[in-house]
This record gives C-alpha cells, structure tokens and sequence, in this order.
C-alpha cells in the first residue's frame, strides 16, 4: 500500500472506533458468555477424565492436547463442535447491522461526508470486526490450552501446538465468512430486523435443515450404498457448515488419512498412522479453498453494493 | 607267541604233577627238611594276593638252619617270605624232640599282577640247609580271568550330522578297569576353530575321577564354527591318567545350510512415495547359508493397484556368504490415500526364502494444493479490482 501515514490514521480512528462499539455492546457481551460457558463445561469434563484416567479417552492417548478440543465425553458436544454452531452467531452478531444501523440513525451519510475515501466506512467495519473475531477465538483457544498444560502437566508438542494455530486460524475465516455475509445483508436490506432475520435463516438452514434435506434427497434418488454415501457427501459439501466441520475434524484428528468413503482398494495394506500436519492440511486443502475463497467473495459482494450503493436518500 | 608259552607251561606243568611224587620219593620222609602246604595249587583273579601257609619240616636229629628262595617267580609278583611281622630269609628249626616241635610256619605272599594273562602258573620253593640238605615245594596258580590294566572308552554313536550352526552332542562312557581309582584329564584335537567341551553330570568340566572299575557318562558338545563347509570333520576326543589313557575319534558331519536374506544396505525398511509416484530403494540380498544359492527371484506383495519393479527380477547365483543388491523401484496408487502403507518383499529360491517387510509413507501430491492457491488468488484478485474501481472516491 503506498498511502501516507495521514491517509491511513483516520481508517484505524474508524476501525478502533468499530472495535469499541462491538466490545461494549450487550449484544457481543452476551454471546461472549454463552460460548464460555458451553465450552467451559465440555472442557471441564475432558480435563477431568484426563487427570483421572487417561486410558478412558480412547486407546491412543498420543495428541492429548487435541483431543481435548475434539473429545466428547457424557453427551457433552466437544470443543470444536461448539464453536462450529456458535461462531457464526458472532459473525452473524457483529455483521447483519454494520450498514442498515448507521444509515438508519443517519450517522453513516455524516461519516460519509467526511473527507475519507468511502470504502473505508465498509472496510473499517469488516477489519474491526475481524479484529474483534481474532481476539475471541485465539482468546478462548489459548484459555483453553493453558488449562491444558495446568492439567496435564506437560508442554504441547510443535505438531499439536501448529494444529490447534490452524484450526484457531480457519474458525476466525470460518467467523468471518458469516460476518461478511451479514455485512452483505445489511447492505442489501434496509431494514436491520430483515437482514438479521435472513442471514439466521441460512444459518440456520445450512446448520439443522440442510443435512436433512440432503438424506431426503439422497433417499430419494439412490438405491446402492456407496452412490448414496458419495452423493451425500458431494451435496453435503455445498453447506458452509459441513465444510468447516470436515476441515476441524481433520485439523485436530491426525490419525484421520481421508475424507469420506474409501475404496477397498484404496484401504488394503494400509497401516494405522497419523499424518503430519502438511498432509492433514493437504487433505482439507479445497475445504480451506472454499472456506477463504468464500469469505473472500461475500466480502468483494458487499464491496461492490455498498459501493454502487445511492447513500444520501 | 604267548599261546605256545602257555601250551608249553601247561606241559611243564603236568609233568611237574607227574613227577612230584617221584621228588618226594627221592627224599626219604623220615630223614632231612620237608615243606608242607596243604594247597599247592590255588585259583585267584588278576589283582589279588594270594598266601600260602608253609611249614617247614625238620626231621633230622640236629637243628637245622634251612635258606629259602623261590624259583620262576617274576618280581613283579612282589613275593615275600614272613613270620609274623617280619619277613626273612632263614629260618632255623629245632629237631625232633620230646619237647620241642620240629616244625616252624613261614608265610608266602604273592601279588598275582593285574596285567597278566589267564592261565597256569607254577614255580618252586626251594629250601636248603646250612649242611646241605634240599626240598623242592612246587606250588602253582591258576589265573581264572585275563587281567587287565586299562581304560575303555565308548562312544554310543560316534557320527552325526548336522547344520554349520548347531551343537553336536555326543556321549561316551569311561570305564576304569585298573585296580585303583583314576584321575582322567578330558582332552580333544579337533580342527581349527572348533569347540569341544565335556560335560559330567550336567556340568562342563575338564577332568573327572572314575573309581575302581566304575564308569562315567560323559557328554562331549562339539561346535563347529558358524561358516563351516559341507564337510566331514573328526574330532578326536582323550582321557588321560597318570598311568592309563583312552582316546576315540569323533565324526561330525557338517551338511550344507541354505539360508537367505532380504533387507536393505541400512537395514531400514521404510521409505516414503507421493501418491501416483515412484520410489526407488535398495534391495540387500545376502547368502548367509553356507552352499551357494542359484535362481534368486524378486516378488512383491503390493496393496491393491501398486506394482514394484525390479531391475532384474532374477539373482543366478549368489556364494555363501556374499551380498549383492537390486535395485527395486515402487509405483503407488495414484488412489493411494496419504498414510503408512505396508508392503513385502520376497526373495526366493526352490531351497531358501526370505521376506522384508516395508513401511511405506504415501504422501498426496500438492498439485491439488495448488489449484487451491489459484483459485484463492483469483478472489483476491477480483477483490483488488473493486478496490482499484471503486476505492479513492
């Protein structure tokens, strides 16, 4: 970027200021309390069970430190499971009234009129909340892996430490995807009840009722079971949530070789083995591809709209 | 040689028997010395000692001072002469008296040796006076048993057979027949390299004490060494004792080993292959039998769709003891999942086989990865354009 330090002052003035605001709304406080407390609950049992007994995890007790963000223990759902149901909420917190709120108060055609280029409004919000996703999730993720090290007693391995950045890292993506896509809707709708409404209703579409009609379909069509497992899994992908959900299980389950059905072919003489992180991520690679590409366009989306958007009505 | 001197010895024997009752004619009964022992003749085994009671006779008028030797007797027998306690060469007899007994006893002993043949043997006492006077006593012994002063040593199987790398376990027994007990030292020759231990009575030892006609089991371990050839070996095998000595000889048939092995020059059996790729490693095949091995073929058990070249799949002949390598090239799956895969290498001959099993990594290709990169680089791109468009406004 070659803009001068006198440009670039009144973006992060903005940005900070988009920081503050979602920091002290009860809107954010209250999510922030549900997370911690589902997760701290989930969290609390595993390290229990791994001060107690170990052995009652499972049979293979090396990636300790990983399975306390995937291990469910007494129904509980696990760590990763949690934040893949909760972190859209935030997203969808922090993003479905970004733009309809302000042009309702009337604030946004007054900071329009300042003298700053006009996609540091919609920039400043999406940077401020990402900022704000960041901190959440890194929060909770290292929180939860230094109770680890306080329980446990021993330092994370490089391998486990590198897979738990990762998958901290593609949750924020994961967030900031659903932020984007309640940026984009509160671009698109004026009202800010319309927005938030829409983008719950995908949320909650592609959470609880998507894996249902993808059976239904699958059931209608298919009769032999392999045609029936690759055809779930190939309409199952197109969800935002499934995809995310593959990408954690694989990131924090080393022992995991593939995705899906396997042939038998393609199992003979294979033996148990954990994959390094490289050959994890390999496996997910078009996961991560969609996850940053998809996020990566709801974002050019509602740059554009906002952009051709008539602000002085 | 010996028969004839015995036939001969009988002959003089028997006309000894003959001709005795001529002597004591000769010698007129009431007048001279006489000898008497009631057994002239005695049976004994090697070994023994026999005694003969004599009394020697004095029937004349005046004491008589009477000299007694032997005759024919070898001085191995060891005879000697007593009465009582002490052992003498004279003895005076007091004459025929009213109050006096004109007889005195004087004890014979013989040693009969334990090295002596069986058979009749015969020799004189010999008794003469001061003054002049002789008798002959012929006495005989019959010996009932060869005598014998010797080690037996027996082997129960004294050739065996057996790969270069097994013990051969033999066992003999050592019989002492001499008269006392006998301190053996346990020796061997055998080739270079070889090891002979003795074993008595479960323990390892070098020498064992055998009592008087007792025997021992003796176990002999004989190891040949590790890279011995097909060959017949003998080992012979001593018992040695200050006086006496047994030895046999030992047969150890050494049979020729195939023995094969497949690893790689650093042993390590693992490599790692991209999915759809090809690995090349090297194969060690080694002959550690000792004949040499022909007709050497390479195989593989793959997973499914995986093929594993080799360079040349036939190894024609390989010596003992000598290595060589192949070169194997794998091929995996192009469907091959990313993870450890488990493949066998097997080298084989009609006679020997082996096998090496491989831990092989398959690692996915990152041309996927890439595509990945690709299309994440055409969003930013797009994105860059709208900001190019429409920012600076």
């Amino acid at each position: 970027m070659t803009v001068d330090s006198d440009t670039v002052r009144p973006f992060w003035v903005m940005v900070q200021k988009e920081i503050s605001d979602h920091v002290r709304s009860w809107r954010f406080v209250i999510l922030v309390a549900l997370i911690v407390l589902t997760t701290s609950g989930s969290i609390y049992t595993i390290l229990s069970v791994i001060q107690d007994n170990p052995a009652q995890l499972s049979a293979d007790t090396t990636f300790l430190y990983l399975k306390i963000f995937t291990e469910s223990i007494n129904n509980l759902p696990p760590f990763i499971t949690l934040i893949g149901f909760l972190g859209p909420l935030v997203g969808i917190a922090l993003g479905f009234d970004a733009v309809n709120a302000e042009r309702d108060k009337g604030t946004l055609s007054r900071v329009i009129s300042q003298p700053i280029p006009r996609d540091y409004f919609i920039n400043s919000k999406f940077v401020g909340a990402l900022i704000v996703i960041f901190a959440l999730i890194f929060a909770l993720g290292f929180l939860v892996l230094g109770l680890g090290i306080l329980y446990v007693g021993l330092p994370p391995a490089a391998e486990e430490l590198l897979r738990i950045i990762a998958f901290l890292v593609f949750t924020c993506v994961y967030v900031a995807f659903w932020l984007n896509l309640g940026i984009t809707f509160s671009i698109v709708f004026r009202q800010s009840s319309t927005s938030a409404l829409c983008t719950l209703a995908i949320w909650l579409f592609f959470s609880v009722f998507y894996s249902m009609l993808v059976n239904f379909l699958v059931g209608a069509t298919t009769y032999s079971n392999y045609a029936a497992r690759t055809l779930t899994v190939m309409l199952s992908r197109i969800s935002p949530e499934f995809l995310f959900n593959e990408l954690t299980t694989i990131l924090l389950t080393p022992s995991i070789r593939s995705l899906g059905g396997l042939s038998f072919e393609q199992v003979s003489g294979t033996i148990p083995s954990t994959l390094p992180l490289g050959q994890s991520m390999l496996l997910v690679w078009p996961n991560i591809t969609a996850l940053v590409a998809g996020t990566l366009i709801c974002f050019g989306i509602s740059y554009m709209l906002f952009m051709n958007q008539e602000i002085r009505a | 040689m010996e028969k004839k001197a015995s036939v001969f010895r009988k002959l003089v024997l028997s006309l000894t028997f003959c001709l005795s009752p001529l002597l004591i004619l000769a010698a007129p009964p009431d007048q001279g010395i006489l000898l008497y022992t009631a057994y002239t003749s005695q049976s004994v085994t090697p070994g023994k000692t026999v005694t003969y009671n004599i009394e020697v006779i004095n029937q004349t008028e005046g004491i008589q001072n009477v000299n007694l030797s032997l005759r024919g007797v070898p001085n191995s027998w060891a005879p000697s002469l007593t009465a009582g306690t002490n052992s003498i060469q004279k003895i005076a007899v007091k004459p025929k008296g009213v109050e006096s007994e004109n007889a005195k006893e004087v004890d014979l002993k013989l040693n009969v040796p334990l090295k002596i043949s069986k058979g009749y043997y015969t020799f004189e006492l010999f008794a003469e006076t001061d003054s002049g006077m002789e008798y002959l006593l012929p006495l005989s012994i019959q010996v009932t048993e060869q005598g014998v002063f010797r080690t037996e040593m027996q082997i129960d199987q004294a050739n065996m057979e057996g790969y270069a790398d097994s013990d051969f376990n033999y066992n003999f027994t050592l019989n002492n027949q001499t008269a006392r007990e006998q301190n053996y030292a346990l020796s061997s020759a055998a080739p270079p390299g070889w090891d002979v231990r003795f074993r008595v009575g479960g323990n390892y030892a070098t020498s064992v004490s055998i009592g008087t006609n007792e025997s021992e089991n003796i176990s002999v371990q004989v190891t040949p060494p590790e890279q011995t050839e097909a060959d017949t070996s003998e080992v012979v095998i001593r018992a040695t004792s200050g006086s006496t000595s047994a030895r046999d000889t030992l047969e150890a048939v050494i049979k020729g080993k195939y023995d094969l092995n497949l690893t790689t020059p650093s042993s390590r059996l693992s490599t790692e292959v991209t999915a759809g790729g090809e690995q090349t490693i090297e194969l060690l095949l080694e002959n550690s039998g000792t004949v040499p091995l022909r007709d050497i073929s390479l195989d593989a058990s793959t997973p499914a769709e995986w093929k594993v070249n080799f360079e040349n799949d036939e190894v024609t002949r390989l010596d003992p003891g000598e290595t060589t390598t192949v070169d194997a090239t794998i091929a995996a799956s192009s469907k091959a999942i990313a993870g450890d895969y488990r493949l066998q290498m097997d080298a084989s001959t009609p006679e020997a086989s082996s096998e090496a099993t491989f831990r092989v990594t398959v690692s996915k290709s990152i041309a996927w990865g890439s595509a990945g990169i690709f299309i994440i680089l055409l969003v930013s791109g797009g994105i860059a354009y709208l900001f190019k468009k429409y920012g600076r406004r």
